[in-house]
């Protein structure tokens, strides 16, 4: 597949190199001359100077023939721009980050009134809803790492590390009490030896273990590997920004669990905002790079800290704050990955980079048509996807067990009808079946010569 | 001599001495407020009945703008989102405040009359002085400010209600449900075609209000709003203070609230003393046999019943262990509501209920101040 991509940022890099992996063939286009120059020595493929708003450019890059354009660049207008060209010029599929969506419709609703098709953009991509939406689920399933939902959410995949408490190290998988409804995908081992695993292979502390199943059996399964429930009630957000709003609503529309949620923010102005859009949340004006009087005791009785304000060194003074005054969990926004190692220093694990979650966002959109969704795990070189059997896969109508599979590659979940399935060898493949599978990448670039 | 022939040179003393003994307090680091309570107490002889009418009325003005210049702070969004917290505090203010200090004067040998008007004295904290205390140490933003308006602002909603039961009592001895279902009807109505105002009327002069901000109708509009709002409430026997609230949020939805508070600001700090020296004139300390111990009693309840509704209703709130008991050592005040009240009563009881509120409202001017460095010491202590 022939990919533009527009915007050479790490947004832009991490996608062309992904990409590129995968056997597309990817052009990047970057107007920054000295970028383009180290960019075009680091990476084989083709770098082209040049903004993607420009039609000249954009030919050079052959968008007549390419299939999809990604517009990643830090202006929401140069994407949306780019897109609209693209799509004149016959490009199937296109795809922009924008920062503020009502600028060219929410992802969720047209709010300018304009519909995607006169836009031109087939996917908007806010990279504020995105990483907003990551830390909503790390709150709303605290004992897991990893969380991934399929199947309009009937359907999910956690990891969890076993802890010394869960008394079920040195058992095999075959013996593992789990709920019915949920199976054991993937093990990575604490010296960092990564396996799909048999029923034969034991479990021991340390591990992280990967589970997909029914979404509703997944909490218990994971209260038995991990055994520490956290009581989430109390969520502080540092920082009132687009990601800080964007949390505080989806915390206000989950009504199961009921959080207490407060926002401090800085800036008047934005308060003010704030005050008139949330109808739950506390607002409470702070001056969050001090350790001023309030913030610290807001801090000291919150269950979960996230340090959103967007500003890396006020961040990280944050989550050490958190850290000492004993917050349970803290959630940090890095937004210059480098600063990564700064974290692991000091031992905060749950940190978002917005970049990253970006490009796996838009990396959901670059597959065949049956797959559904995608998602690379965060540590493993492992991929979860959902795909949809056609009519004419090989597979249909047959058993699980003779159906050939190849070695790294298991089938977690089928979902029929809304209905979720725990596939043994024995369950027989239908078509419109969504498969949930968790395989290597070597197994994932040959998929299709198996279903 | 009729006072009110030299207008300009008395209200040019009265800023005077206003100016004189608030810089005073100041120096002091004494509340400016009680300055002029103070002083309205020690004048109060002197003045007469036209003088205080004038001052009455400017009184007003200023505790009007007062809350006028609260509910810009508090678009609709904002006051769905506390309300939605706040009533069942509310509901246990009343309880603790209004209903045990209403057993505890009964059991202490008052009338039944007479208790239940000791109860209605005790159950409103002063939004006047709450207020003014907050903007004064800086508290208005912090996490617990919203939750002590929140509450002020139930209680104003509630007052009305109760001004209305108790003076019903007193004229006819006797309420008809009818009576309070038409105040309650009232508030209602009130604040739904508030609300409707202001989301089908001034939300949509968001881009008349930031055009024309900077020039000088705009005081003049903004004026306007607040008084006709404040007027219609009165009209209707319903606190003035909760119509110019319910104004000023209704003009916060414009999206302009900074700026108009700018512009009321000047007038407000002109008028508010007036207030609190109204305040200080009205309170009669006259002599009459008083119960010493009953007095004790009930004033230890006064505090006892706001430190409970503090804490607890702060930690109900979703307050931190320290904003509560900062919000519970900040609500003994009584004010302008329980003086609304106590001139129902007897001479008699008047001049006790006058001791009452003279002391809550000094000592919870001071109470307010410390509470702060309590909640530190508390917090310590109980290792938090």
């Amino acid at each position: 597949m022939h990919i533009v991509i527009v915007g050479g940022g790490d947004v832009g890099q991490e996608l062309a190199k992904n990409l590129h992996a995968r056997g597309h063939d990817v052009v990047l286009l970057d107007k920054d001359a000295q970028k383009v120059e180290r960019l075009s020595e680091e990476l084989d493929f083709q770098v082209i100077k040049g903004s993607g708003a420009n039609l000249d450019v954009l030919h050079k890059a052959k968008i007549k023939s390419a299939h999809m354009l990604i517009a990643a660049t830090e202006s929401d207008e140069v994407n949306i721009i780019a897109c609209m060209i693209a799509k004149t010029m016959g490009v199937r599929y296109t795809v922009a980050r924008v920062r503020d969506p009502e600028s060219a419709g929410d992802i969720d609703m047209d709010a300018s009134g304009l519909t995607r098709e006169q836009v031109g953009v087939d996917t908007i991509i806010s990279p504020e809803k995105a990483v907003a939406q990551e830390i909503a689920k790390m709150i709303q399933f605290p004992g897991a790492v990893e969380i991934e939902y399929f199947a309009k959410g009937l359907a999910m995949m956690v990891g969890v590390y076993v802890t010394e408490k869960a008394q079920i190290a040195g058992r095999s998988i075959e013996d593992l009490p789990l709920p019915k409804g949920c199976i054991v995908v993937g093990i990575r081992r604490p010296d960092g030896e990564f396996f799909l695993p048999g029923g034969k292979d034991k479990i021991r502390a340390g591990d992280k273990v990967y589970l997909t199943g029914r979404s509703s059996v997944m909490a218990e399964a994971s209260w038995l590997l991990h055994r520490e429930k956290t009581r989430v009630s109390r969520v502080i957000i540092l920082g009132g920004g687009m990601i800080g709003y964007n949390l505080a609503t989806i915390l206000e529309s989950n009504r199961k669990a009921s959080f207490i949620t407060k926002i401090i923010e800085k800036s008047e102005e934005r308060c003010e905002m704030l005050y008139r859009n949330l109808s739950k949340t506390t607002v409470v004006q702070g001056d969050e790079t001090e350790i001023s009087y309030f913030n610290e005791e807001e801090i000291a009785e919150a269950d979960i800290l996230v340090a959103v304000t967007g500003d890396d060194c006020t961040n990280v003074v944050a989550s050490v704050m958190g850290q000492r005054l004993g917050v349970k969990i803290i959630i940090s926004e890095v937004t210059r990955i480098m600063y990564k190692h700064i974290y692991d220093t000091v031992g905060i694990t749950q940190i978002v980079n917005p970049h990253q979650i970006t490009a796996a966002q838009i990396l959901r959109y670059t597959h065949k048509e049956e797959v559904i969704s995608l998602s690379l795990l965060k540590d493993e070189v492992a991929e979860a996807e959902e795909l949809v059997l056609l009519e004419s896969s090989g597979v249909v109508g047959r058993k699980i067990a003779e159906a050939n599979l190849p070695r790294g590659l298991i089938v977690g979940a089928i979902v029929r009808d809304s209905e979720v399935i725990i596939p043994n060898g024995e369950t027989v493949f239908q078509p419109r079946d969504h498969l949930v599978i968790f395989a290597m990448p070597k197994v994932c670039s040959e998929l299709e010569c198996f279903l | 001599m009729d006072h009110t022939e030299h207008l300009f040179l008395l209200g040019g003393i009265a800023l005077l001495s206003f100016f004189l003994v608030s810089y005073l307090f100041q120096r002091l680091k004494l509340p400016s407020l009680l300055a002029y309570v103070f002083l309205g107490l020690a004048l109060s002889g002197l003045l007469t009945a036209p003088d205080l009418r004038i001052i009455d009325e400017i009184a007003r003005l200023g505790i009007l703008l007062l809350f006028f210049l609260l509910g810009l702070h508090f678009p609709l969004a904002r006051l769905v989102n506390i309300s939605r917290r706040v009533w069942s505090v509310g509901f246990m203010d009343i309880g603790l405040n209004f209903g045990v200090t209403f057993a505890l004067a009964y059991l202490l040998g008052f009338d039944l009359l007479a208790a239940l008007i000791i109860g209605g004295v005790a159950y409103a904290t002063s939004s006047s002085i709450t207020v003014k205390m907050l903007e004064d140490s800086k508290r208005l933003k912090s996490p617990e400010g919203e939750f002590k308006l929140a509450l002020l602002v139930f209680e104003d909603l509630a007052a009305p209600v109760m001004v209305s039961f108790l003076a019903g009592l007193i004229l006819l001895g006797a309420v008809t449900a009818e009576a309070i279902l038409i105040i309650f009807l009232k508030v209602v109505l009130l604040t739904v075609v508030s609300i409707l105002l202001a989301l089908y009327g001034f939300r949509k002069l968001d881009l008349f209000a930031g055009r024309y901000m900077s020039r000088d109708f705009m005081p003049l509009f903004a004026m306007a709003v607040g008084l006709i709002f404040a007027g219609i409430a009165e009209a209707m026997d319903l606190s003035k203070l909760l119509g110019a609230f319910l104004a000023g949020v209704m003009l916060s939805e414009t999206g302009t609230s900074r700026e108009f508070s700018r512009i009321i600001m000047p007038v407000k700090d002109l008028t508010l003393p007036f207030f609190f020296f109204w305040f200080g004139t009205t309170i009669t300390l006259g002599t009459g046999i008083i119960s010493l111990p009953a007095l004790g009693i009930l004033l230890i309840w006064a505090l006892a019943g706001k430190l409970i509704v503090g804490f607890w209703g702060g930690r109900m709130y979703g307050l931190s262990f320290k904003g509560s008991i900062r919000t519970a050592f900040s609500l003994l005040q009584r004010g302008e509501f329980s003086v609304v009240i106590a001139a129902m009563a007897e001479p008699v009881l008047r001049a006790f209920l006058g001791i009452y509120i003279v002391v809550t409202a000094i000592a919870g001017v001071y109470l307010f101040r410390w509470a702060p460095g309590i909640a530190d010491r508390l917090a310590r202590r109980a290792g938090r």
